[in-house]
């Protein structure tokens, strides 16, 4: 539990990379759960300008069936 | 002039020839709608995540080209129309983006998940 309330630094400002692509499917992957939703801010810890950008991406994503809207279990 | 891409869904189940004649048709919608192409390149035949038109696969192509207003509605109308075309999304490109459509293969994704892997959410 303390390891996930633990600050984050974002992991797209430490790997100084500016924008995120709806392409990067194995990046966007990392991000999502198993379930298919977005992973909140808290708990990743990416910065609100990341996240945003990861929204967007991930939303792309979605549209051209390059990733699934819900993920049954 | 503004830049766009747009990523286009083919059917899996065409021929080389098939899949290059679609490929083509499309060509011909920018320009037709007087855009101009940058590029239009074959992505990868890919699993589709969910079915789009009882399609399973599909065949991913990507065109970067500059136009105005009247590209994208030619464009929606010819994904509209022509069968060889399951789905379609055109998105605003940064100008200076142009041409850079299909990603490195090789490009480390950004991880973060690994530890928490099976955790329910
Ligand atoms: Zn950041």
């Amino acid at each position: 539990m303390n390891k996930l309330m633990r600050r984050r630094p974002c992991k797209f400002c430490a790997a100084k990379k500016e924008t995120i692509g709806y392409k990067e499917v194995p990046t966007l992957k990392e991000f999502v759960t198993d379930r298919g939703k977005i992973i909140p801010r808290r708990i990743s810890g990416n910065c609100a300008y990341h996240q945003r950008g990861l929204t967007t991406a991930v939303k792309r994503a979605r549209n051209i069936a390059l990733l699934a809207f819900a993920e049954e279990r | 002039m503004t830049a766009y891409e747009t990523v286009f869904i083919l059917k899996s189940s065409f021929s080389t020839e098939e899949e290059v004649a679609a490929i083509e048709k499309v060509r011909g919608v920018i320009e037709r709608g007087g855009g101009v192409v940058s590029t239009l390149d074959r992505w990868d035949r890919k699993k589709l995540a969910y079915p789009i038109k009882k399609e399973k696969r599909g065949v991913y192509v990507i065109a970067h080209y500059e136009g105005g207003g009247a590209v994208i509605s030619q464009i929606e109308r010819h994904c509209k129309l022509e069968e060889s075309v399951i789905k379609s999304m055109t998105t605003r490109l940064d100008p200076g983006a142009l041409g850079k459509a299909i990603p490195n293969p090789d490009e480390k994704p950004i991880f973060f998940q690994e530890k928490f892997k099976g955790l329910r959410r």
